[in-house]
């Protein structure tokens, strides 16, 4: 009988391991499908969202330049937007680095930027470090990039660059490395405005480990001044780097593999791309004037998210960017399909963390005065 | 004891000469005026400045802004205006927006009607629903020339197409600038308002005063959108001209949040399913199409090449670009 009762119940066991197992009560990982299926239209007020604001910051936080998000930490660079110069054009004022807790709603920190120097930008941050830019002029130097070891508070310069650097400087944050990438003019010879005349310029990828300082190149190309060749954006995910490079006619997209160190070329165009990578190793670019997605190994694979689109971000479950067209901050879930733009706002600096969205919201009317953070529970409003 | 005494006094001569003689030139800076006395002046005509400073040049306002004047005889720099115009002026630069909405019409309307050109414009009796001006875009030649070349672009409209060489000559001049910077990073000084003003009458209507058909009105004294609207109205829908704004960059969607203040010429707009929508010429992508070749900016927001040249915006947007900043202003 007990023989009998323990078969029973083996067999049930079984049994009740097959009902879960085919009615879904197990914890699934939803693939995202990528396809637009619905456009939804919802205005930033008729959702509940949180803000960071002036003079929650400080009185003097005016403007705010750039924004990342490690978990409850906000890292973001504000300042007054004093002209640099009377006599426009003229850059603005970007003067703090400002550490926000969201858990606590506390500043934790706030460095100020190094004299001479108009405006903190690229700010990074992850587990261990948080990192961002400091320059001077509209381009090229003097131009620093800092580290600071959020564990032992030790700050360091990682790039100075005061004359040799021309083009720009994109930081990109990954684990302990820094990738930079840079544009360097060499053998020069300048006019009596200081302009280079003659030249070889060097377009480099470094990844210097943040640990150690070690440098390691992992691309480079060289043209002769003037002819033309830069980087035109950059994105890191688990497992690769990809970045864009462009020459007066034709852009290329290359992958670099993390893990071992091979590069290969993703796509030659003769639009520019800004590739972003997306963590299941999808890409996504501009393509005929459109928003497409692709995977890494299947690039014929193409679906279209967007018409032309800036900032874009994703997640497993989301990807955002801003509209030129309207403005809209959007959000496209990828697993329901759905896209909802979000009317009602200036935002810019989209980013996302686990569920959260965050953007920079510019004031629009006359009573506003000063930008502020806004942070929406994607979940919490059913997006 | 009569050597001494010369000695004495001597030593007093040299020691008041060493010790005194730059403070005494910086404290009666602007013929002979101080701070204290130039400020009292300027009171009397405005009681919203709060202070002049005969050193920096600066009138600061009550409400937190500032605008840049020359002391009686001092040295004009950065385009600013004249002791003699801003008592004119009773202490406000506020431009058109000093008259009435009909007496701007009324003086606007003789400036184009005297114009040698006026037979090449059509003043319509209403500004209607949506009009646009042929303009064209011209990129900057250098970082600082974006004034120059919006100037270059509304003075199309105009039919006046002098070099933006020869613009930038004028406006550096204007300035009190005998270097004019020609840099690939903006190192070198731009353009103000008031420059953009006077080359923009001088060229469309050959009277070199940044006071006639175009004036300058700061953001500060910009009332509200609908009044922003005006300017639209009236210079592209009645008068069928462009005009130069400045303002925030961050603002301009194809900029990408990059914070800096810019010149753009206005030439159009239309109301739509979006609401009002303007027209502007951006200059920028001369960045990188012509002497500097720069890939983007610094921050690495924006793509010189890939910047729009002529582009269409919400009014709303435009007008935080120029409202939203104490160095905005429009030239219309």
């Amino acid at each position: 009988m007990v023989r009998r009762f323990g078969k029973l119940s083996t067999l049930f066991l079984v049994a009740l391991l097959f009902l879960l197992l085919f009615s879904g009560c197990y914890a699934k990982v939803s693939s995202p499908v990528d396809s637009v299926k619905k456009t939804r239209y919802i205005y930033l007020n008729s959702l509940t969202y949180g803000e960071v604001n002036n003079p929650q910051i400080a009185s003097w936080a005016n403007g705010i330049a750039s924004m990342d998000v490690y978990k409850d930490i906000c890292v973001f660079s504000a300042g007054s937007l004093k002209a640099a110069s009377l006599a426009p054009p003229s850059l603005l004022y970007i003067e703090h680095l400002v550490i926000y807790d969201l858990a606590k709603k506390q500043i934790k920190s706030v460095i100020n930027i190094d004299k001479g120097f108009v405006q903190i930008d690229w700010v990074r941050i992850n587990r261990d470090w948080i990192v961002w830019k400091e320059i001077k002029y509209e381009f090229g130097g003097p131009v620093k990039i800092y580290a600071l070891n959020r564990h032992t508070g030790e700050k360091n310069v990682i790039y100075s660059f005061q004359k040799q650097c021309y083009g720009s400087l994109f930081p990109i944050l990954k684990d302990n490395f820094l990738f930079v990438l840079e544009q360097t003019a060499h053998n020069v010879r300048k006019d009596s405005n200081d302009n280079i005349t003659v030249g070889t310029f060097i377009n480099k990828i470094a990844r210097t480990d943040l640990r150690s300082g070690k440098e390691k190149t992992i691309f480079e190309k060289k043209f002769s001044y003037p002819g033309t060749g830069g980087f035109g954006y950059a994105s890191v995910n688990n497992d690769y780097l990809a970045f864009s490079y462009e020459t007066d006619n034709k852009s290329t997209v290359y992958i670099y593999s993390l893990k071992n160190g091979k590069l290969s070329v993703f796509l030659r165009t003769s639009e520019d791309e800004y590739p972003v990578l997306s963590p299941d190793n999808r890409i996504i670019y501009q393509k005929n004037g459109k928003t497409v997605i692709s995977p890494i190994r299947d690039r014929n694979n193409v679906k279209v998210l967007e018409g032309r689109a800036v900032n874009i971000v994703s997640s497993e479950k989301y990807i955002s960017y801003i509209r030129p067209l309207d403005g809209a901050v959007t959000v496209f879930n990828r697993i329901t399909g759905i896209k909802n733009v979000i009317q009602g706002s200036f935002g810019y600096s989209v980013l996302l963390s686990g569920d959260k969205l965050f953007f920079i919201d510019l004031p629009t009317s006359d009573k506003e005065k000063a930008s502020r953070i806004i942070i929406i529970d994607l979940t919490e409003n059913r997006l | 004891m009569k050597k001494f005494t010369t000695l004495f006094i001597i030593a007093i001569i040299l020691f008041v000469f060493a010790s005194g003689i730059t403070g005494v030139k910086i404290a009666y800076a602007g013929n002979g005026l101080t701070s204290k006395q130039a400020t009292q002046i300027l009171q009397k005509i405005n009681p919203h400045i709060i202070s002049y400073n005969v050193d920096t040049h600066e009138v600061k306002y009550d409400d937190g802004t500032s605008v840049f004047v020359t002391p009686p005889n001092g040295k004009t720099r950065n385009g600013e205006v004249s002791w003699k115009y801003f008592l004119g002026q009773k202490g406000d630069l506020s431009g058109w927006l000093k008259m009435n909405l009909s007496e701007i019409i009324a003086q606007k309307t003789k400036y184009i009607a005297e114009s040698k050109k006026s037979s090449e414009h059509t003043i319509k009796a209403l500004p209607p629903n949506s009009a646009s001006v042929d303009i064209e875009q011209f990129p900057q030649e250098w970082c600082t020339w974006c004034g120059p070349a919006a100037t270059e672009s509304a003075l199309c409209s105009w039919e006046s197409f002098p070099s933006q060489e020869n613009i930038a000559e004028k406006e550096y001049k204007y300035e009190g600038v005998s270097n004019m910077p020609r840099d690939c990073n903006c190192k070198g000084p731009g353009i103000c308002p008031n420059s953009i003003a006077y080359a923009l009458n001088g060229y469309a209507r050959g009277n070199w005063t940044p006071n006639d058909f175009y004036r300058v009105t700061a953001s500060k004294d910009i009332v509200d959108i609908n009044q922003f609207f005006h300017f639209f109205a009236m210079d592209i829908g009645t008068y069928g001209v462009a005009f130069v704004t400045c303002g925030r960059t961050d603002y301009l969607p194809a900029w990408h949040n990059h914070l800096a203040i810019h010149y753009t010429a206005a030439y159009a707009y239309q109301t739509s399913s979006y609401g009002v929508l303007v027209s502007y010429t951006d200059s920028a992508n001369g960045l990188y199409y012509k002497n500097c070749h720069v890939p983007h900016s610094q921050d690495g927001k924006v793509s010189y090449k890939n910047l729009p040249p002529y582009n269409t915006v919400s009014i709303n947007d435009y007008y935080n670009y120029v409202k939203k900043t104490q160095y905005g202003a429009a030239i219309w």
